[in-house]
């Protein structure tokens, strides 16, 4: 399902490097390569790899942690890296907002639930009185289904279950009133049986105040739960785009296959598509390469794939990918 | 009807290699006793791939300590017994304990990775492991070591690694190495592969699911990954706030299950194949355990409880269909939940 | 869908095995009563404090008059006796615990604010700030802490306790620095300071209101064990000479002992008592950061 509008927020060709060693080593970790994206209104995009892929280092950068080693962000059409000034970089935050992967650490442990939440809404000047200050939190607490309210201001987040942590977490990111949430692996530290409670009320989010996410996950089946779009990440490169249920029931992309294959299915007696096995890890992200980084695992490899990186190629129905199996399609 | 892949296994109808009955641990602390495992009886058969379902609180890594007599205050045994294959576990001292220990029961448990010896070769700390149990000379427990990194899918020049030259999945494979050095009849698995990337793990799985097959170990496999049991265990538990309340092969519990609980729990995974459903969470959190709810633990949450009974009665755990017990009023009366 | 507040987190945590917070939990000055240790400590300095607020009332005279006969032991009227010119003796400990616990007081507070300042910026900041004041801090550490003090003391005009807490300043902040800045490292890998950063906390904000607060029990017992030191390298360089004889602190009363042949004459009234005093003071106060220690660290925490 394509939206036909301007995206909300755009990544254009997003590099990332992180210089390691002391201040004499040359050593550099090319942990994003060449991405791009786009976020829609009130559309869900997952952002899938296993860890080490780029997605946090994407997300961190989306939302403002990192600063990008190249390319260019776009808010509403406008370059957001090139504003310069707290006013700006508060305007900004105050539309792009973040729920973090660690309840247990994403919520200051001195400081209670009223301070978490009071502390957006003064910076950004939401409320002009006392008043209006309450009501705002008892709102945001409403929202997040962390009644009743007064039970939970006065807490701290060690009185709180893990599940809770993360409701509030994602209240105060609510507070600025934000256009986009960028959701970092929010629910892959909590228990089993309380992950859904979040994803259903991120989709409520999304239903009721049209916000855009970015959903980032290890965990292909949730994002098939959650997200419209499915974006793959292998080894700091973007290898395939497509609408989230193709993607999962018709990947394109070996390494899609590959992930495809290692999800835990208990209903896999039933599966159609077949399974692909490759040997191997994640590389090395320091050491230079030419090509397509999957190319020494893939079961498909051909000659080329070592020689350049293939570029990404259109398939019909919205979806594009990364690969030289697909070269009869049309580069992009 | 819907054809499920059957795992073939053989019981052996003799001794259970571990019959764990009435066991019952609790952790001393400030505010009171909490009863993390509260009367908890399973059997686990040779040849046998034993799951142990649960979320935190549940009391699943309280019973792999336990076992394996790694609790430590302010954990203690309370209650029950713990045999292997007629051994009573729970009266070892600890010499033959720390002989026993590895030689018949091995563990890998999560933080496995990073247990290992980070100023030791991952070789060393195999044959360390061999030499401390068996009368083997250097040579010989360098011969096995090699095979134990073939067998676990290692290069065999990885011997004189250190492990923070191997990567995780490479780690958790020397883990196993090494609790598989001196063939133990069971290995008990805690959440083996949770820090692991989904691919390293099904890797890993399969290796561990040959091996088994290979020398016909049994495993204890204790996770929260429900799914992932399905997929290989035989038979799988399912805890709950200290207490079992279902046991059944794994393709019943998938396509049957008794109980509220592990129903809601198999509901809350999302498929990655088959019709996309709408799924909700289990309202409320996990209970007390330093006073748990009256009756039935789950009823707080069950959203098909009993008015009155749940309440105030513990359910029996009992047989429902061949090979397949659960904990549940409903059951008892004959409804389906 | 109301979720009830749980107890049984403690049982999570324990199954998973995970650690407690090593960040001080919150409501710790109440907890540090429960540690016996702590309890034994604060009773003390309660006591010294008592003494040196009320010194006025206890005292029975003044500390620097003549008010008996010179070097008498003991006695109903002189509870610890006179020195060689015939000042009381326990007037001149209580008056004296007035000044020798205020310059420990002002000298560790000193060291603890630059402790914390040069601590967190070297920790938050990183970079190049980070390497010079980390070598600032290694160089101060290198350095000889009491021939510097000497040193400096020696080389000041008019010596007396505000020199001295001066001197201390300067020269004893680098343990707790290494320290603070430590901690701040970890911290500021924290998810919540990138929450923080993430809503718009300013940075002042992020290291005093975010960061700061989670450091509470290495500053407070960084300043007891500045404290301590202060009050006893005081007492030292009083003792030596370095002080203003003229003040009555319990190092000047130990170097007028010295002075008057103490040890020879047998007048042990003249040094034991301001001893035992500096020695009690120094156990008080490392009792009560054992409590600290117990608390952050439940693991020493007896059963």
């Amino acid at each position: 399902m394509t939206e036909d509008g301007v995206p909300i927020l755009e990544a254009r060709n997003l590099v990332k490097h992180f210089h390691i060693g002391g201040m004499l080593s040359r050593q550099v970790v090319r942990a994003v390569q060449d991405v791009s994206l786009s976020l829609y209104r009130g559309h869900v995009t997952a952002l899938v790899g296993e860890s080490g892929s780029g997605k946090s280092t994407i997300a961190r950068m989306l939302v403002r942690l990192y600063q990008p080693t190249e390319g260019e962000i776009l808010y509403k059409g406008e370059n957001v890296l090139k504003s310069r000034g707290r006013q700006a970089m508060l305007r900004y935050r105050s539309r792009v907002q973040m729920i973090f992967q660690d309840p247990f650490s994403s919520l200051n442990p001195v400081h209670t639930v009223e301070h978490q939440l009071k502390r957006p809404l003064l910076i950004h000047r939401r409320t002009r009185s006392k008043k209006e200050m309450e009501e705002r939190l008892q709102e945001l607490l409403f929202t997040v289904a962390c009644t009743p309210q007064y039970d939970f201001l006065s807490k701290y987040p060690h009185q709180l279950s893990g599940g809770q942590r993360q409701r509030v977490a994602i209240a105060r990111a609510l507070a600025v009133e934000p256009e986009i949430i960028l959701a970092d692996e929010p629910i892959s530290m909590l228990d089993v049986s309380i992950r859904m409670g979040i994803l259903n009320l991120m989709e409520l989010l999304r239903d009721e105040k049209d916000i855009s996410f970015l959903y980032v996950t290890h965990d292909l089946a949730s994002a098939r739960y959650f997200a419209d779009r499915i974006l793959v990440m292998y080894a700091g490169h973007m290898v395939e785009a497509a609408p989230s249920e193709e993607l999962t029931q018709n990947p394109q992309h070996p390494y899609t296959q590959l992930l495809l294959s290692s999800v835990p299915d208990p209903a896999r007696g039933l599966r159609t598509r077949s399974e692909i096995k490759a040997k191997g890890e994640v590389p090395n992200l320091s050491a230079v390469t030419v090509g397509c980084p999957f190319a020494p695992r893939c079961p498909f490899v051909m000659p080329k794939c070592q020689e350049s990186m293939p570029p990404a190629i259109a398939l019909s129905g919205d979806r594009w990918v990364r690969c030289y199996l697909h070269e009869e399609g049309t580069a992009i | 009807m819907i054809k499920m892949q059957l795992k073939p296994y053989s019981v052996d109808v003799h001794t259970p290699i571990l019959a764990v009955k009435d066991l019952e641990v609790e952790y001393r602390t400030g505010r009171g006793a909490v009863r993390a495992v509260d009367g908890v009886t399973f059997d686990i058969w040779p040849n046998e791939i034993f799951g142990l379902a649960g979320e935190s609180g549940s009391g699943k890594s309280t019973i792999a300590h336990t076992i394996t007599r790694l609790l430590r205050p302010p954990g203690y045994i309370v209650g029950g017994s713990i045999q292997f294959m007629d051994i009573d576990l729970m009266e070892m001292d600890s010499e033959t304990l720390r002989d026993f220990r590895w030689r018949h029961i091995s563990i890998v448990s999560q933080s496995a990775m990073n247990a290992l010896n980070p100023v030791l070769t991952i070789g060393t700390q195999i044959i360390d492991a061999i030499q401390a149990h068996e009368p083997a000379n250097k040579e010989q427990a360098r011969a096995r070591a090699l095979d134990l990194l073939q067998l676990v899918g290692i290069d065999k020049e990885r011997i004189n690694s250190y492990c923070h030259q191997l990567s995780g999945g490479m780690r958790q494979r020397a883990v196993i190495a090494i609790a598989l050095a001196l063939n133990p009849e069971l290995i008990i698995l805690d959440e083996p592969t949770t820090a692991l990337d989904v691919v390293v793990q099904r890797q890993i799985m399969e290796e561990i699911q040959a091996l088994q097959r290979q020398f016909g170990f049994s495993i204890l496999y204790i996770t929260h990954d429900l799914s992932l049991l399905v997929e290989f265990a035989h038979r799988i538990a399912i805890m709950y706030a200290g207490e079992i309340v279902e046991i059944a092969p794994s393709d019943r519990i998938f396509l049957s299950p008794k109980h509220p609980y592990t129903y809601r729990l198999m509901n809350s995974f999302p498929a990655i194949s088959g019709p996309r459903q709408e799924l909700q969470s289990i309202p409320g959190s996990p209970p007390n355990l330093i006073s748990p709810p009256s009756g039935c633990r789950f009823h707080p949450r069950c959203e098909v409880a009993i008015a009155g009974t749940c309440q105030k009665v513990e359910p029996v755990f009992r047989k429902v269909e061949r090979d397949h017990y659960a904990a549940c009023h409903l059951l008892e009366q004959g409804r389906s939940s | 869908m109301a979720e009830s507040i749980p107890l049984s987190k403690t049982a999570s945590e324990i199954e998973e095995g995970r650690a407690l917070p090593s960040f001080p939990t919150v409501g710790w000055p109440r907890q540090i009563l429960r540690s016996r240790k702590a309890l034994v400590g604060v009773v003390i300095i309660l006591f010294f404090v008592f003494l040196a607020v009320f010194a006025e009332v206890i005292a029975p005279y003044s500390p620097t008059r003549m008010v008996g006969r010179p070097h008498q032991p003991p006695s109903t009227e002189h509870w610890l006796g006179t020195t060689r010119q015939g000042q009381d003796i326990f007037s001149q400990i209580v008056y004296g615990a007035r000044t020798s616990l205020l310059v420990g007081a002002l000298a560790g507070t000193m060291v603890t604010i630059v402790f914390i300042l040069v601590g967190i910026t070297a920790g938050y900041v990183g970079g190049i700030v980070d390497d010079a004041l980390s070598l600032l801090i290694n160089v101060v550490l290198v350095i000889p802490a009491l021939p510097l003090i000497i040193v400096l003391a020696r080389y000041v005009e008019r010596s007396g306790p505000i020199t001295i807490v001066l001197v201390l300043g300067f020269t004893s902040w680098a343990w707790g620095a290494r320290v603070l800045r430590s901690m701040t490292l970890t911290l500021r890998e924290q998810e919540f300071v990138s929450a923080a950063k993430v809503i718009g906390e300013p940075t002042w904000r992020i290291i005093l209101a975010e960061i700061l607060p989670n450091m509470t029990s290495l500053v407070v017992s960084g300043w007891i064990g500045a404290v301590i030191y202060a009050i006893l390298t005081e007492a030292s360089l009083e003792f030596i000479g370095l002080g203003d004889p003229n003040i009555t602190t319990w190092g000047t009363i130990l170097y007028w002992a010295q002075n008057n042949a103490a040890l020879l004459t047998g007048a042990w009234w003249t040094f034991v008592p301001p001893g035992l005093c500096i020695a009690l003071v120094g156990f008080g106060l490392t009792m009560i950061n054992f409590g600290i220690d117990e608390i952050t660290n439940p693991r020493l925490r007896s059963q």
